[in-house]
């Protein structure tokens, strides 16, 4: 009998010390940490319909509520028009009021009534490439869900810090954590490329506005913060940039900027298209991602694309009237509202640079809100052989004026053409 | 209603200025008037009294259901010019109140109504203006009534046309395109000509239609020998900025000559009287064009709108600016836009 008990105990241990089947955790993490998870609801305050939603989820025990900032952007974009409440997946909401902001990371920090008590804990390590994580948020309005899906790293072709996890998080869930199996908070849902490639927002970041924000910093003035968040953001990657000499392409004989750091990355080909009687090899290289702002904008992103255009058969005013066409409508995506930016003010001439006839045009908006922030556009054509032209652009979102102009300069004098 | 006139064999005006013999010279003139104020009938006073009514008895006829069988009579005496009602339905009407008298006397160039029929009575001493002179003889805008002329017109236009379609072209030769879009211009021009084909019979009592399209020939090709003229001034001096501008001089001028031409075709009016009209409708045409242009330059557009020549590089004459020189000129930008977020606010 003893010794049964012996076996007993044994096997018991076993049991314990072996690492249970996913599908068991899922369902362990679910049922203990779905109460601290809550949809954000963001609300037009005169018909109190639902104008969007988003989740989050609690971090302190006095009531902090950390969500995306794109999920409560309107807050902050039309104060006064919206307000958030959250929704517990059990019933219960409350009025939330926003707090803090990390807009470049893409965070907000609320404090909600009624939601004193249970918290998440914040993870201080990074996980172990492959860590199987669990993300919970509120898909399509569907209800609390979780998500199963492993960690993979930080991305590296980022400009800013983003995890890459393996699993679907789907709109809806921006916002909710994603949690290791002790349960504590690695990342927060931010984004998805579809196919089970999804990020987040490294739990540091949580932390830091956590940390700033009790400490009684940022609040009072938000459209202030996010102003200084972002041009501090751009000091850092434009003394970055601007710091070394560029990167170089080779394109038949002309030597071209090219990817500039690890976070922008060029694609290009060569294309004939049905029966022109022009060859086109481009190159066009951008960031790979960007600093939400609002609906109709989106900040802090580099682009530029190098066209060169050939001939065999099109005369001299043929090919020049086709390049007069083409510079004047580039294939540009650009963003922004009245409300948001200015438009476009643009100056054009000749430029002659290491004896290299060019024609440019250079223009420049500047943002409504956040005073001394501008987009700048450059556009710059070289017909340097008489059948054979270059046309180059460059678009900077979200900098200084005199890192626009840095920038834009230093990308024309490194244009050079090797004959 | 205009009144229908018949009776002394009413002269034509150029007729009524031919006085042959200054013994049997008249004493005057009783000009019958359109509502517009025109001379539409005239009938010579000598000394003896005229009886003007519906009835063919009278001296002069008129046609109109207002006016009595005999319902004026107009005669000489030592005042002047003397008309008197024959106790008449509507009666006689005189001066600018139109108020009914039995009995007035008219000075020339003096006004009266009776029924819906306005006179005029003008002396035979009464001042005239200077006598035009003709110098359409000379005119340049002959040229279109020349049918060399007119197939030099259509063969410049249709040559300019091609050639331009083939510049714009970065793909073969496509004769189905080409004879697509020749024809779509060519139903413009047609559709133009007869516009104004259409006013020239109803007042010149002549379609010339040839004419006008040739004016319209002229005026296309004129037109895009500007904007291209236009376009290479900017490029070789550096002014891309300009050229909205140097268009829009190039419309007004052109617009306003091809009106004129047209116009010249369709009334006998002045030359100066032409040019006012050409000008008043050249204005409004490039002034509409203008306000709608201002107009999409307000609206909000997130895209980058400028102006942007490139011709080959011999034609480039203006020199370029350094880098420095270039993007200093970002400064002038950046008071630019900060001016308009700062108005916004």
């Amino acid at each position: 009998m003893k010794r049964l008990s012996i076996l007993t105990a044994l096997l018991w241990m076993l049991a314990w010390s072996s690492p249970a089947p996913a599908a068991d955790l899922s369902e362990e993490v679910f049922a203990r940490y779905k109460d601290r998870v809550l949809q954000v609801r963001i609300l037009d305050q005169s018909s109190g319909s639902k104008a969007g939603i988003g989740s989050g989820f609690t971090v302190s025990s006095e009531g902090h509520v950390v969500t995306n900032y794109h999920v409560i952007a309107e807050l902050v974009n039309h104060p006064g028009k919206y307000r958030a409440e959250y929704q517990r997946e059990g019933g219960g909401s409350g009025a939330l009021e926003l707090l803090g902001l990390d807009v470049v990371n893409d965070l907000a920090l609320l404090r909600g009534a009624g939601l004193e008590g249970d918290f998440f804990g914040l993870e201080k390590g990074r996980p172990a490439k492959g860590e199987h994580l669990f993300s919970l948020g509120n898909p399509f309005d569907l209800g609390l869900t979780i998500v199963e899906g492993t960690y993979n790293g930080l991305l590296e072709k980022s400009l800013y810090e983003k995890i890459h996890f393996t699993g679907s998080i789907n709109p809806g869930m921006s916002g909710g954590p994603t949690l290791n199996r002790a349960g504590r908070v690695v990342g927060v849902n931010v984004s998805t490329a579809g196919n089970q490639v999804s990020f987040l927002v490294p739990v540091r970041f949580v932390e830091r506005l956590l940390k700033r924000v009790t400490s009684g910093k940022g609040g009072a003035d938000l459209q202030r913060e996010i102003r200084d968040q972002l041009f501090a953001n751009q000091e850092r990657y434009m003394a970055e940039l601007l710091g070394k000499p560029f990167p170089m392409v080779e394109m038949n004989g002309f030597a071209l900027p090219g990817e500039l750091a690890r976070y922008i990355q060029c694609w290009g080909d060569t294309r004939q298209k049905g029966e022109q009687l022009y060859e086109a090899s481009y190159q066009g290289c951008a960031s790979s991602d960007d600093i939400y702002l609002s609906e109709e904008l989106s900040t802090g992103g580099i682009s530029f694309r190098h066209e060169l255009f050939r001939t065999g058969e099109l005369g001299a005013l043929r090919f020049a009237g086709f390049l007069e066409r083409h510079a004047q409508s580039p294939d540009l995506y650009m963003e922004g509202d009245e409300e948001s930016v200015t438009r476009f003010a643009c100056t054009t001439g000749f430029l002659d640079h290491q004896g290299v006839p060019y024609k440019n045009t250079l223009c420049l908006r500047g943002y409504k809100k956040l005073e001394g922030l501008y987009d700048l556009f450059l556009t710059t054509l070289s017909q340097a052989r008489p059948k054979e032209a270059l046309h180059s652009t460059l678009v900077l979102s979200g900098v200084s004026f005199e890192n626009a102009l840095s920038f834009s300069r230093a990308y024309q004098e490194a244009i050079r053409w090797n004959p | 209603m205009e009144p229908l006139v018949s009776g002394n064999e009413p002269s034509s005006p150029s007729e009524a200025v031919n006085a042959a013999d200054p013994a049997q010279a008249p004493l005057g003139c009783l000009e019958l008037l359109d509502r517009a104020g025109r001379v539409v009938g005239r009938f010579p006073l000598a000394g003896e009294a005229l009886r003007l009514g519906r009835a063919y008895d009278n001296d002069v006829v008129l046609d109109d259901p207002y006016v009595c069988p005999h319902h004026l009579e107009v005669c000489w005496t030592d005042e002047g010019l003397a008309v008197r009602d024959l106790e008449s339905v509507n009666g006689l009407l005189v001066g600018k109140g139109e108020k009914r008298e039995a009995r007035a006397l008219v000075p020339s160039n003096g006004r009266f109504r009776i029924g819906r029929t306005t006179l005029r009575f003008r002396s035979r001493d009464f001042p005239l203006p200077p006598t035009w002179v003709d110098r359409s003889a000379h005119s340049p805008l002959r040229l279109f009534e020349r049918p060399w002329f007119l197939a030099l017109a259509y063969l410049a236009t249709l040559a300019h046309l091609v050639l331009g379609l083939h510049l714009e072209s970065v793909e073969p030769f496509d004769g189905l395109h080409l004879a697509n879009e020749v024809l779509a211009a060519l139903a413009v021009l047609l559709v133009w000509a007869g516009l104004w084909a259409f006013p020239s019979k109803l007042v010149a009592h002549r379609w010339n239609f040839f004419i006008h399209s040739g004016i319209a020939c002229a005026g296309l090709l004129g037109l895009g020998l500007w904007e291209t003229a236009a376009g290479y001034a900017c490029f070789a001096l550096d002014l891309d900025g300009a050229l909205p501008l140097l268009e829009n001089i190039g419309y007004f001028t052109l617009v306003g000559g091809v009106v004129y031409a047209h116009l010249s075709y369709v009334t006998a009016a002045a030359p100066l009287r032409l040019a006012r009209w050409a000008l008043a409708i050249a204005l409004v045409l490039v002034g509409l064009e203008v306000l709608v242009a201002q107009l999409e330059q307000r609206e909000f557009s997130d895209s980058p709108n400028y102006t942007f020549t490139l011709k080959p590089p011999a034609f480039r004459w203006a020199p370029g600016a350094t880098a420095e020189e270039f993007f200093a000129r970002a400064e002038d930008l950046r008071r630019r836009v900060d001016a308009e977020g700062a108005k916004k606010d």
